[in-house]
């Protein structure tokens, strides 16, 4: 169960959807410091509503998220980023007729004039290549660039986790490459990161862990290793393994 | 006859120069919110009378009546924007037409109902002739043109150096990306409107000494001469307003005097028209916005 791990991010029985949709039903999830957790599942299992419900973006109906021990769901989202959660949504989330500088500056909208700039050099230091591009307009550059420059966007918030909603989608197998280095490499300088991702191939190469999501719950949560393709997909398809009555928890 | 073309393209730069400061706020407005102002030009309206209520019943000198028409404006529109425009975030376009079509009306009545639907006239402005470059023109209409380009140098400057003016362009971009990076996005589209409606008033104020005449229904004739210039210009574009008003301004004295004054206030849609069938985007991408 969640509460029996040390989790800085504890969810128990979250429920929630998009108005009167349900998405969520029940979800119990637990995220240690310094983790690199992958979340799978089919279409529709829940696991961008998870993303967005923790970033404020959903309609909380029940359950609760615990962040270092504080009560976050229902915070607005400009609240929890406030709080040390950082969000890279799906999709362009740039400002494409902005340069990459001005990017970075919207990106730390919500901190004191004396912090933007030590974060901005901060998040140079840490993608140089953005450095180099930094008076291009977002919206010249490649998908994978501008998928960088997302991840950038949020990692300049020092958030205590990070989450990335499908950072793979619409890039080439290369741009997917560097983009999962990059994010492996943030996470072995002590980043949370939670990762949703439908490439399972890529994801369970990178992450520590796996939980896989089904029609709004946890249906199997463990390390990558221990699960093989054909059982990932047996889980994503029956929700079960094969010879099991019942996935385990 | 090269004098009198001269002349008439000065007018021209003038009345352009009107119509830009009106249209680049109603643009901007459109680049936050996705929606068009109907009663845009209201807020022009509600200027002048702000200045000529300073100069007929305080007897106040003219400057300090500018300020107290944009001053007056902007609280109003402060008001509507806190009452009305921000909750026009996310709404579909009908809401935002409805929503500021009511308002026009709810703004132009009330003062015809304070003050009487009759026609006022403005005493106030800079009315003797100057001659620049042998051509003469009154000076207040000198002053608009350097007014004009006053307020897009700084306008320049705000969206690309403020942090307001920079949110102001990042709502226009990608409103969802807003909420994300913790950008208030109603905050914007707040101070994005009492910015336009305050230029809207200056306008007005300006043109009241040229126009001399002040009523309540003044606004509804901006409203529809500045549509087909932000339309022109390319939704939400800053510079690409500002030329259009520029063509509008200049087609409009050059139809008034060697067609017919009478058909001077058909050229701006006749204009949209043209420009259309040749550019359907406007004249000026709507993608580089600002």
């Amino acid at each position: 169960m969640a509460d029996a791990l040390d989790g800085t991010l504890s969810i128990q029985d979250l429920r929630a959807g998009y108005g009167s949709l349900d998405i969520l039903n029940g979800v119990d999830l637990a995220v240690p410091q310094g983790q690199f957790v992958a979340l799978m599942g089919p279409n529709g299992a829940g696991k961008s509503a998870l993303l967005k419900t923790l970033y404020g973006m959903t309609t909380i109906k029940g359950g609760s998220i615990s962040w270092h021990g504080k009560e976050i769901a229902g915070l607005s989202s400009r609240a929890v980023l406030g709080e040390g959660i950082s969000f890279v949504p799906q999709g362009r989330c740039n400002f494409p007729v902005m340069t990459v500088d001005e990017n970075l500056q919207m990106a730390a909208y919500t901190l004191r004039d004396a912090r933007v700039k030590l974060e901005r050099d901060y998040v140079y230091d840490l993608f140089p290549i953005l450095k180099t591009r930094r008076n291009t307009l977002a919206g010249n550059m490649s998908g994978g660039e501008q998928q960088l420059l997302e991840v950038a966007m949020a990692v300049l918030q020092r958030p205590r986790i990070l989450l990335v909603d499908e950072p793979s989608v619409g890039l080439s197998p290369t741009a997917i490459g560097i983009v999962f280095d990059e994010l492996l490499r943030i996470n072995a300088a002590g980043q949370t990161i939670l990762l949703v991702e439908q490439n399972t191939k890529k994801a369970m190469q990178v992450a520590q862990r796996a939980v896989i999501l089904r029609l709004g719950r946890v249906i199997w949560d463990g390390k990558p290793s221990e699960i093989t393709h054909d059982e990932l997909g047996e889980l994503f398809l029956t929700g079960k393994m094969r010879g099991e009555a019942h996935a385990p928890h | 006859m090269l004098f009198q073309l001269s002349e008439q393209i000065v007018n021209g730069l003038v009345t352009g120069s009107v119509y830009a400061i009106v249209a680049v706020g109603m643009t901007m407005i459109f680049g936050v919110l996705r929606a068009i102002n109907f009663a845009h030009g209201e807020y022009y309206m509600l200027g002048t009378f702000g200045a000529w209520v300073a100069i007929e019943y305080f007897d106040l000198p003219y400057p300090l009546s500018v300020a107290i028409g944009v001053i007056a404006t902007a609280l109003i529109a402060m008001v509507v924007g806190q009452l009305v425009m921000r909750r026009m975030v996310g709404m579909p376009a009908e809401a935002g037409v409805l929503a500021t079509l009511g308002l026009a009306l709810i703004l132009q009545n009330t003062v015809i109902l304070v003050f009487g639907g009759g026609y006022k006239f403005f005493n106030g402005g800079y009315i003797e002739p100057v001659t620049v470059f042998g051509i003469s023109l009154a000076e207040q209409r000198l002053l608009i043109i350097v007014i004009c380009a006053l307020v897009f140098v700084g306008l320049e400057l705000m969206v690309t150096h403020s942090r307001i003016g920079k949110a102001m362009r990042a709502v226009s971009q990608n409103i969802e990306c807003c909420a994300v990076v913790g950008i208030e996005v109603r905050k914007v589209v707040v101070a994005t409107f009492v910015l336009g409606a305050a230029l809207a008033a200056l306008s007005g104020v300006l043109t009241a000494p040229v126009n001399v005449s002040v009523y309540g229904g003044m606004g509804e004739l901006i409203t529809f001469k500045t549509l087909p210039i932000i339309i022109m210009g390319g939704l939400g574009n800053v510079r690409g307003t500002f030329f259009a008003a520029m063509i509008l301004g200049i087609a409009e004295s050059l139809v008034a005097t060697y067609v017919g004054l009478q058909f001077r206030d058909t050229v701006g849609f006749a204009t949209l028209m043209l420009v259309l069938m040749w550019r359907p985007h406007g004249l000026f991408s709507a993608q580089a916005r600002y």
